[in-house]
């Protein structure tokens, strides 16, 4: 049954953790993603950047299943995103399957969206205690130390509410990470937060990105995609427009589309 | 510049005199008027209840702790309590169904709402113990199919299980809206979240999704739990012998229908004033996560503002 879900890796490199092909999405006669081919490799750290409203929120909760595509596949740590091949056809996944590929994705929401019913460790032993089944002594141990790591080990016994919002984030994070992700997927995780918030967070993003996890960061903040991604990917209208290294993206773009974007930004 | 400074040390002068710590607070001319009024009318109200001798609070002492009464007492805390468990266990199956994406499903709660909300309580209660005229029998089995056990309707249907049905259906119907209301206000970011992280759905009602609504369900509740322990006062129409039932017996035979009224009404009182101190309680659980820190977060965001 496993063995249909994989694909087979090209002999001479490695299929890569996400792999994306012509991916479209529409809100009824809005199509948001006209065709999006990504891929990206185990480890690296992307950056997605793009003006408001290019879909950038939208293909992250594609990736996460949050919501479904209308044509394409997605492969994520390769098994298809939502599908299944059986005996040569493509079959829909049941909802268990569907949520037993989201468990191996962390997400990090623009609006933190803690459990606002739990304290802070809570929120982070959620998910290990009750979807991975972890024991509590394990989730709590590894909670801690995720805490610590985000700089809030006092917090631990805080409500999201009595944090403030950079904290709240760095909660987030650790939440994400204590389902050990293959993938952890940011969606602009520091624009709720006020200007002198921003470097905490970003600082704790900077830390995961040297630590080899596959990070997909979609962001405004341009500093970043320039010091810790290995990859930028600027999108605009629903498709890809251009990618590459940093430097050569933001210093040296090749689309006129992604001057004008960055533009903004040099002169802000 | 000079005229400046003249005002300043002015002012100085004053310093300590204009520390709002010790200032003087105007007399409450019209609060006290008002209080006065209201004294005189609540005086003169106890005078009336104490000299009317037709209220008849010997009568009432006599029979507050007599046995029937209690009997009935208990009857009424009981029938109310567990038909309104019942109603909540219900009413949170029809709102999830209400809100259910399969349109079977949803018609089916909507329909039930519509049923229950839509005719007397009382009309209910007697239709229920009169059940057996309608169907003599009660069988369960496969639709069409075969029987698999019957009863005479008329062991079954009981005053105490027309009670008990008729309430707790009855109060079903309301709770899944109140329940459906608590539902909807939680943030769609919570229920997306809980998705994100492969939660089931079941799991992440119980775990998230239902405490979170915790906060808007609990009050309207109290408000349901006060309305059913009076709706309990129904049952006597199908011989039930709650409060009201065995209060209704005793001035049948003496004719002290306001003493013995006054009697029932201190109970009632007693019953709804205790669920008003559950009621706090629970909601000062269920507000936990709101309560804003005055200690180590206010604390810790200090030096930034
Ligand atoms: N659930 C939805 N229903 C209808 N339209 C939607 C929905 N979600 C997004 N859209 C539309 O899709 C388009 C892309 O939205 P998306 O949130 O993906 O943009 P974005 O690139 O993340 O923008 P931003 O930088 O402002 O977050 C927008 O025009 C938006 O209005
Ligand atoms: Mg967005």
């Amino acid at each position: 049954m496993t063995t249909d879900n994989t694909v087979a890796a090209p002999a001479s490199s490695p299929m890569p953790l996400v792999y994306v092909r012509n991916v479209h999405k529409s809100f009824g006669h809005l199509e948001v993603l006209k065709g999006i081919d990504m891929e990206v490799a185990s480890g690296e750290v992307v950056t997605i950047l793009g003006p408001s409203g290019s879909g950038k929120s939208t293909f992250l909760r594609c990736l996460n299943q949050l919501e479904p595509i209308d044509k394409g596949f997605i492969m994520i740590d390769g098994e298809q995103a939502g599908y299944k091949l059986q005996d040569g056809r493509l079959v829909k996944l049941r909802a268990g399957e569907v949520r037993r590929q989201r468990r191996k994705i962390g997400m990090v929401f623009q609006q933190f969206n803690l459990y606002s019913n739990k304290t802070a460790l809570e929120n982070i032993i959620e998910a290990p205690v009750t979807v991975h089944g972890e024991t509590r002594e394990e989730a709590v141990a590894y909670a801690m130390e995720l805490l610590k790591k985000v700089g809030l080990d006092d917090r631990a016994d805080s409500f999201p509410r009595q944090l403030s919002g950079g904290q709240q984030q760095r909660v987030a994070i650790a939440r994400a990470l204590a389902i050990k992700p293959k993938l952890i997927l940011f969606d602009e995780p520091t624009s709720a937060l006020d200007p002198e918030l921003v470097g905490e967070v970003l600082e704790t993003m900077r830390d995961l990105a040297t630590q080899g996890l596959t990070m997909i960061v979609v962001t405004h903040e341009i500093g970043f995609a320039r010091d810790a991604a290995d990859r930028v990917i600027f999108m605009d209208g629903g498709v890809v427009v251009e990618e590459g290294k940093p430097e050569d993206v933001l210093l040296n773009p090749q689309q006129a589309r992604t001057r004008q974007f960055l533009n903004r930004f040099i002169r802000a | 510049m000079s005229d400046g400074a003249a005002v300043t040390a002015a002012i100085a002068e004053d310093d300590s005199l204009r520390d709002v710590a010790h200032a003087y607070k105007p007399l409450p001319i019209v609060r006290g008027l008002v209080w006065l009024v209201i004294g005189l009318i609540a005086l003169k109200v106890l005078v009336v209840l104490a000299q009317n001798r037709n209220f008849g609070w010997g009568i009432v002492g006599e029979w507050l702790t007599e046995a029937s009464i209690l009997r009935g007492l208990w009857v009424t805390l009981w029938l109310g309590v567990v038909s309104m468990a019942l109603g909540v266990v219900l009413g949170l199956f029809l709102a999830i169904g209400r809100m259910s994406k399969d349109v079977l499903i949803s018609s089916l709660a909507s329909v039930y709402i519509w049923f229950f909300r839509g005719t007397p309580l009382l009309v209910q209660l007697i239709f229920w113990y009169n059940l057996s005229y309608l169907f003599p029998e009660i069988v369960i089995g496969i639709p069409f199919g075969p029987t698999l056990a019957s009863w005479n309707t008329n062991d079954v249907i009981s005053p105490l299980t027309a009670a008990i049905g008729g309430l707790a259906l009855n109060e079903a119907a309301y709770m899944a809206e109140v329940i459906r209301g608590g539902l909807l206000s939680v943030d769609h970011g919570q229920i997306e979240a809980t998705q994100a992280f492969g939660m089931s759905p079941f799991r992440a009602l119980l775990r998230v999704i239902l405490p979170q609504a915790m906060r808007a369900i609990v009050p309207p509740t109290g408000n349901q739990f006060i309305s059913m322990m009076k709706s309990t006062s129904l049952v006597s129409v199908i011989a039930m012998a709650d409060l009201l039932y065995s209060v209704q017996a005793v001035y049948n035979r003496t004719f002290e229908i306001i003493p013995m009224l006054l009697v029932a009404v201190f109970y009632y009182l007693v019953i709804t004033s205790l669920l008003n101190v559950g009621q706090g309680f629970i909601e000062r659980y269920y507000g936990r996560g709101e309560r804003d820190a005055a200690g180590p977060a206010k604390a810790a965001q200090a030096p930034e503002g």
